[in-house]
């Protein structure tokens, strides 16, 4: 029995010996990519990646910056990463990175082909933003120091995130939602975008950082439209918050409304928006109905409430409305998936307008619901 | 031949439920054709497999009182019943090397990329020789223990995958819109395929439960509760990926699992589900290379029943061997020849023709049973 537990001990010790070999890289032969880009060049594509500096990570404070920016250029994503390797010290290891962004050069191209990389590589994880570099190349983006994050992508990722949730410019979008959005017909990709504000060459010094007024800032902008896989304009400051207000949940944001010859601000919190389609006349007819919780910076008589009521519902109706006509009449791109509401309500005649969808899409009525509380007024 | 040993009917139900989890590994290969509505073909698939599971206990209904083997044997006579067993022991052989190259896919792939296709089959083969010679009791109190360790990461994970994702249920809709025709046939093949077929192997098993004769309901419930997980694990995968994104991989429930982030760094889940991954495999190849020692030892009334696992398991490294490379080559044959034919004929064509069979001989049972 004793020799018995000792060949049990030697057989486990024998293969966990060999186990080590499965995988021949430890954590300190990698080197973690936080954020990658995708720029078009001449070649195909311009692949940059941000590594981080593992020295900078630890607890010693370092001079040195805490990532770094290699790029290079290939017919395809996978050999441009894979040419990488001569830039780096350690393999590059893409697990971990936060944010892919695209330059707007490329997104005007297609992104269709490109996008399969992340897609399938077995390395990358799902759940990283996708963004468009703003009328910037991506490589700049990633090489752009920030003063509030050590590593410039995270702060990218924050901000995503926060632009989202609060004022609704911006738009958080996985690789999974992409996929839908690409290969589902009738629906078009809408991306947010991340713009340089500044002087752009200051922004990659080291000194940028430490300064109270830094001479570049990145901050998300406005919404880029696409039409099949080709990027084929943005959205307006006004529209890309129409649309946040159609598409997304925004937890915090303002509006605007005339009282007294007064610019009134309105406090607007948790919004969401249901669509639903109904053949009106037979007339497709999608209905937007719209919920909020306001509250306001006046104090207001309780037989001035419908009136508020009314001129804030109307100020939210008037950014919806200009990113519905603008999706409808200028791209002809249902970023809000109308498509998809018809074929939940009325699959059938779906598939009667499926292929003929671009030309129905710019016919179809918009009807606005609106279920507005009013929290408090006069806000402390 | 049959050991002197009992599994308790709850034992046997975790083995139930095990042995049916483990076919999460390839569920994917349905949510190509299917889409949104591959939930609603997973509860007509559950309802399938009960049906079928329960047409399988009216053989040991119709012929009490005796183990697998002598049921068989009194059913169809001796040498039909040899002839049966060697069938379906390469059968069972067959459907263990089609599991193992599943999880060696997905290790391959995801976890150790330098490790070889015949060191891991060596290392899990190695494994499964050792829990099945360690008998049946030992490989339920195993089973039990992996069951809460599977049940608690299955519902934290399924809790962070909700809490750090959109959740959109608008992505179900429409139902059923090619009518109820498009689901019926790959309902069928997962009743009597993966995931909820492949039970004809459990019957060797069910022979251990003490008082069988009272307790069959308990592969049902265990077969009941994998599809309630899997219904869930699809209607996750289907509400949060989307349709579309869920039909890019045959795993979706690996896919789902990369979508967990805490804090930046901390989002490798996917190995955890890989291990536990790993082990439903390795219970649901003991079950099948269990039934088989079982049949072979049977066949040849052997003294030393380990010896027909060492070929088996042989065997299994042989087809490694020889097979190609290729996974999508073995995955393809399997769903164009396997799940067709192979699955039809040996989980449905030949169970109802021996239960068949059993209701003619049942008088006989029960006459028997009177003396």
């Amino acid at each position: 029995m004793k020799h018995r537990k000792i060949y049990i001990l030697f057989l486990i010790g024998f293969v966990l010996l060999f186990l080590s070999g499965c995988r021949k890289l430890d954590v300190s032969d990698y080197t973690t990519v936080i954020a990658m880009g995708i720029d078009k060049s001449e070649k195909g594509v311009k692949v940059s990646v941000q590594a981080v500096n593992d020295f900078v990570l630890g607890s010693k404070p370092s001079q040195s910056s805490p990532v770094v920016v290699f790029a290079e250029e290939a017919a395809s994503i996978y050999e441009a990463f894979v040419k990488l390797s001569n830039y780096s010290v350690n393999k590059l290891y893409i697990f971990h990175i936060q944010c892919l962004i695209i330059g707007s050069e490329l997104a005007q191209e297609g992104i269709e082909k490109h996008i399969k990389f992340f897609v399938f590589h077995w390395e990358t994880q799902h759940n990283f933003n996708i963004v468009v570099a703003q009328d910037e190349k991506a490589e700049d983006i990633l090489k752009m120091r920030s003063v509030l994050e050590n590593i410039p992508a995270v702060a990218v990722e924050s901000k995503l995130e926060n632009a989202e949730k609060i004022y609704g410019m911006g738009k958080i979008t996985f690789i999974d939602e992409i996929v839908t959005y690409l290969y589902q017909p009738n629906t078009c990709l809408s991306l947010s975008s991340i713009a340089i504000v500044g002087d752009k060459e200051k922004g990659k010094d080291n000194e940028s950082t430490q300064t109270t007024d830094p001479k570049m800032r990145l901050k998300v902008s406005t919404i880029a439209v696409f039409k099949n896989d080709k990027m084929v304009g943005w959205l307006s400051e006004e529209e890309s918050l129409g649309f946040s207000h159609i598409f997304d949940k925004i937890e915090i944001s303002v509006l605007h409304i005339m009282h007294n010859n007064e610019k009134l601000y309105i406090g607007v919190k948790n919004t969401s928006c249901k669509i639903s389609f109904a053949l009106i006349n037979n007339e497709p007819t999608i209905t937007l109905k719209h919920k909020m919780n306001v509250s306001v910076s006046e104090q207001f008589g309780p037989n001035e409430m419908d009136m508020l009521m009314e001129k804030i519902n109307e100020d939210v109706k008037r950014l919806m409305e200009m990113a519905v006509d603008v999706a409808q009449n200028k791209y002809n791109a249902d970023i809000f998936a109308f498509c998809e509401a018809i074929h939940r309500a009325n699959p059938k005649y779906y598939q009667s307008i499926k292929e003929n969808y671009d030309a129905i899409f710019p016919t179809i009525k918009v009807k606005y619901q609106f279920n507005t509380t009013i929290d408090r007024t006069r806000l402390k | 031949m049959k050991e002197k040993t009992h599994i308790s009917r709850s034992q046997y139900l975790l083995i139930v439920f095990m042995y049916v989890f483990a076919n999460d590994l390839i569920r994917g290969i349905y949510a190509k054709d299917l889409k949104n509505n591959l939930w609603l073909t997973v509860i007509l698939g559950v309802i399938g497999g009960v049906l079928v599971y329960f047409v399988y206990t009216m053989l040991y209904r119709n012929v009490v009182d005796k183990d697998f083997g002598d049921t068989v044997t009194h059913v169809v006579g001796k040498v039909v019943c040899y002839i049966l067993f060697i069938l379906y022991s390469l059968y069972f052989i067959v459907l263990v090397f089609f599991n193992l190259r599943d999880i060696y896919e997905v290790v391959n792939i995801y976890l150790v990329q330098e490790v070889k296709l015949l060191w891991f089959a060596f290392l899990v083969l190695s494994l499964l020789f050792y829990i099945i010679a360690k008998g049946i009791e030992v490989f339920s109190r195993l089973t039990t223990m992996l069951f809460y360790v599977t049940i608690v990461i299955f519902v934290s994970f399924s809790t962070l995958i909700i809490s750090f994702n959109k959740i959109n249920v608008n992505y179900i809709f429409p139902i059923m819109e090619y009518g109820f025709g498009q689901l019926i046939k790959p309902a069928l093949k997962m009743s009597y395929a993966i995931p909820f077929g492949e039970l004809f192997a459990l019957l060797g098993i069910y022979q251990y439960v003490k008082q069988k004769e009272y307790h069959y309901r308990y592969g049902v419930y265990g077969l009941i509760m994998a599809g309630a997980v899997l219904l869930i694990i699809t209607l996750m995968n289907t509400v949060i990926l989307g349709p579309i994104a869920m039909t890019l991989d045959i795993h979706p429930s690996l896919r789902i699992s990369r979508r967990i982030e805490i804090a930046v760094f901390l989002q490798r889940f996917d190995i955890i589900v890989i291990n536990v991954m790993m082990v439903l495999i390795i219970i649901k190849l003991t079950v099948l290379l269990t039934t088989t020692k079982y049949m072979i030892s049977y066949v040849f009334k052997l003294k030393k029943p380990n010896i027909p696992v060492i070929v088996g398991l042989l065997v299994v490294f042989g087809i490694c061997i020889f097979a190609p490379k290729n996974y999508i080559l073995i995955l393809d044959f399997r769903i164009k020849y396997i799940i067709k034919y192979a699955n039809l004929i040996f989980e449905i064509i030949i169970p109802f023709l021996l239960i068949l069979l059993s209701f003619f001989r049942r008088n006989q049972a029960k006459d028997l049973k009177a003396k």
